[in-house]
């Protein structure tokens, strides 16, 4: 492809501004890590803004990773995450596969059901008393079980399973397969990028866990992460708790990158196939 | 390979039992404990929460004969948790609410009604706190919320003694003297470093800078409510206000204040002060004195010296700070419980057991012997009450001396401390009063916050204050709510 002049300064025109998006993105991260490596005396000695630190400690780490409250906080939401995610890719699955068949009886009743369900919401305390009815208060279920299903995803997922040619569906029922084993042995293979898609948005989704949490679960051992993150980041002095101390910005940001950088890791891994993922839920043509 | 189906359907089966099954266990175990001791959740709003090695739990529970779960949840969720488990029939034993909030449940007739119980069941706290400070958990002369006892009060204008040596000036006493050592503190380099950045005052949004001005021009702080010349008025329509406004204005637009103030939170306004930016800060002295904050800021800056500064006076005459009696903790329990007889005197057993000489020493101190020993009457702590006692305060559900408290725990602070709590006081009453069913709280706070702000910091005049106020009375129904607020107040007993 000939490339013009005209392509030259448009392409130095997008590189110049993504380069800018990306620096501005990244800038607030890098804050962020460098102020929880430096010491807080540091930090009020350049006026409060460090970007890159002079020199490291790594006292902030060590304090919140030493205490109980984090590691047990980091091990609920790793729980969370991991079965949470088993859990949703499961049932979503099981509810998108069948509504991908067109052959299936009731089906537009119960796509039109569930999509009432998108638009609508109980509220609070209906949810609340139902959650409480079915046993799950103040268990680690209460984040798991209610928001087991996000509709969106469910139809992410029932699209891409639609536009599989169905001809390999067909030839697999004439060799004599029965439902599980096309969907275990054909459909699931076939759609590694759009399932690993949809973990992940479940994942992030279970790792960002923070209003059930606070509604459903009263009990200290069971809070998960971003609770206690940001108990960290709001507290404020009153009158009565004169005895605390107050957390130092080092440590308030040490304890964002605890809970921000799992998921940052785990995104490059996924990087590859999300790229794919995301665009193959859309409508076909 | 229906097997393969029946494997898949079994194990799905077989997890969600679990799961349930798992569910419905954990949560009978936790509401009935081991069956002899009674349970009592009690919820407060912050924060901070107890260690897994909860000492004062442990002699409590002991004491008692209870299993005391105390849980916390921070900021704005409290109320909403708080409300769907009332709504759900699963409220906490004994839970902190705001006044308003009192007032709401409390016609929602969801709150058990407490007169009764005041002179039998509850002497040992009725005794503990004074008849004034019960006054406040009470809704139209019931009793409806147990109030805590009020504190000292904490804050107090501090200054860089180190600045004022450099410059030779002395301690501001007048708000005219205020602004030349605020206007010297920015233009002559106190700090001696050469450069040019250096302010006067600094503080947070919540105008804190300027809070010790208000008096000395003889008003009590914008929207509070307070007693002049034997009338109730509001902050917003007093006209001494203005006056103050008018110098706060001066000292915004003479560039003597930090302008970041508009935009700085709580702890960003102290570290601005930390940092050597400014000289003038108004702050408590636990955050002030407090030898780990200390350590912070003098290696920042070797040679700071703050000392404490009182209002100062104006031509309304001396300075004096608004201090609200009333901002107490309210206890309130559930009508339900009105059924669990059993419950219900546990319920008032922890609350006279806080309020008892013995309890509330627990609760202040911790166990004699590892926190502290006694001197005869006299408490002296030990080195673990610091390490370990950060969190006893989340017991001490009525209150405490502070007199005796803040003398034995912090002993080093004393001047500090006396200082703080002996300035002169005009004392406000916002906490009696609850805004009228047809209030709309969010819209008119919402125009305070945005208008009021461009006021104190000079960037709407003077003159169009008038006009912000009409609109406020007439439009956003302010005026309703200052005619509700005054018969409150009268209600309440003030007023002579």
């Amino acid at each position: 492809m000939v490339s013009t002049r005209e392509d030259r300064v448009v392409n130095a025109v997008v590189y110049t501004a993504l380069v800018l998006v990306g620096v501005i993105s990244v800038f607030p991260l890098l804050f962020v890590v460098s102020a929880s490596l430096t010491p807080y005396s540091e930090i009020l000695r350049n006026g409060g803004y460090v970007v890159i630190p002079r020199s490291i400690t790594l006292d902030a780490y060590q304090q919140l990773l030493s205490e109980p409250k984090i590691p047990r906080a980091l091990m609920v939401t790793t729980f969370i995450t991991v079965v949470g995610t088993a859990l949703n890719m499961v049932l979503s699955v099981l509810m998108a596969y069948p509504l991908s068949r067109k052959d299936l009886p009731g089906r537009s009743f119960f796509l039109l059901a569930i999509l009432f369900t998108m638009l609508f919401n109980a509220g609070i305390i209906p949810t609340y008393l139902v959650v409480k009815a079915t046993g799950l208060l103040d268990t680690v279920w209460a984040m798991i079980i209610p928001n087991a299903i996000w509709v969106f995803n469910v139809l992410v997922l029932k699209t891409f399973f639609e536009r599989l040619p169905d001809e390999i569906v067909d030839s697999a029922r004439i060799d004599g397969a029965g439902e599980f084993t096309i969907l275990l042995r054909i459909i699931l293979p076939l759609s590694t990028p759009v399932l690993l898609t949809i973990g992940l948005f479940y994942a992030v989704g279970h790792w960002n866990e923070f209003l059930q949490a606070v509604l459903y679960v009263r009990v200290e051992e069971l809070q998960p992460l971003q609770v206690v993150v940001r108990e960290l980041l709001t507290r404020s002095q009153s009158a009565e708790n004169i005895d605390t101390a107050l957390p130092t910005v080092t440590l308030q940001m040490a304890a964002i990158v605890i809970a921000a950088i799992p998921m940052i890791v785990v995104y490059p891994f996924i990087q590859k196939h999300f790229q794919k993922g995301v665009m193959l839920g859309s409508i076909k043509g | 390979m229906s097997r393969l189906k029946l494997a898949v359907v079994a194990s799905l089966a077989a997890s969600a039992v679990m799961a349930t099954s798992c569910a419905g266990d954990q949560s009978t175990a936790k509401r009935e404990g081991d069956g002899e001791r009674i349970t009592l959740t009690v919820h407060r709003p912050t924060e901070e929460s107890p260690p897994d090695n909860d000492i004062l739990k442990r002699e409590i529970d002991k004491a008692l004969g209870i299993d005391l779960r105390l849980v916390t949840t921070g900021g704005t969720e409290y109320e909403t948790q708080l409300s769907a488990s009332l709504a759900a029939g699963d409220p906490p034993d004994l839970f902190s609410i705001s006044r308003p909030m009192l007032r709401k449940l409390a016609s929602q007739g969801l709150l058990l009604d407490l007169t009764e119980y005041m002179d039998n069941e509850l002497t040992t706290y009725t005794q503990f706190v004074s008849p004034e400070t019960r006054t406040r958990g009470k809704i139209d002369g019931r009793d409806y919320a147990l109030a805590s006892k009020s504190g000292y009060f904490y804050p107090a204008y501090w200054i860089r003694k180190d600045w004022l040596d450099n410059l030779g000036l002395e301690v501001p006493r007048t708000v005219d003297e205020l602004f030349e050592v605020a206007r010297a503190f920015t233009k002559d380099d106190p700090d001696g470093n050469g450069k040019n950045d250096t302010y006067g005052l600094t503080g947070d949004r919540g105008f804190s800078a300027f809070m010790p001005l208000w008096g000395a021009f003889g008003s009590g702080g914008p929207g509070n409510f307070y007693l002049k010349d034997g009338e109730i008025v509001n902050g917003y329509v007093d006209p001494a206000t203005k006056d103050a406004l008018a110098f706060i204005q001066k000292l915004n637009k003479q560039g003597v204040v930090d302008p970041d103030w508009v935009t700085n939170e709580f702890m960003t306004a102290h570290e601005r002060a930390w940092q050597g930016r400014a000289g003038i800060l108004y702050f408590s002295w636990s955050e002030m004195t407090k030898p780990e904050f200390v350590d912070q800021y003098k290696k920042a800056n070797p040679e700071a010296e703050w000392i404490q500064m009182a209002p100062p006076s104006g031509p309304a005459g001396e300075g004096a700070l608004p201090r609200d009696r009333g901002a107490v903790t309210l206890w309130a329990i559930p009508r339900a419980l009105e059924k669990d007889e059993a419950k219900l005197q546990k319920v008032f057993d922890l609350i006279n057991f806080v309020s008892s000489q013995e309890g509330n020493r627990l609760v202040m101190y911790g166990l004699e012997g590892r926190h502290y020993t006694l001197d005869g009457q006299r408490v002296v702590p030990t080195d673990k009450l610091a390490e370990e006692g950060n969190y006893f305060w989340l017991y001490q559900l009525t209150g405490r001396d502070d007199e005796d408290y803040l003398a034995t725990k912090f002993a080093a602070q004393q001047e500090y401390i006396d200082f703080a709590n002996n300035q002169p006081f005009i004392e406000i009453y916002n906490s009696l009063v609850t805004p009228p069913e047809d209030y709309n709280a969010g819209d008119a706070s919402r125009f305070i916050e945005e208008q009021f702000a461009r006021f104190v910091s000079g960037a709407r005049p003077l003159s169009e204050y008038d006009e912000f106020l009409d609109t406020l009375l007439n439009k956003f129904g302010y005026a309703d709510y200052i005619e509700s607020a005054k018969e409150q107040i009268r209600a309440a007993g003030i007023q002579q």
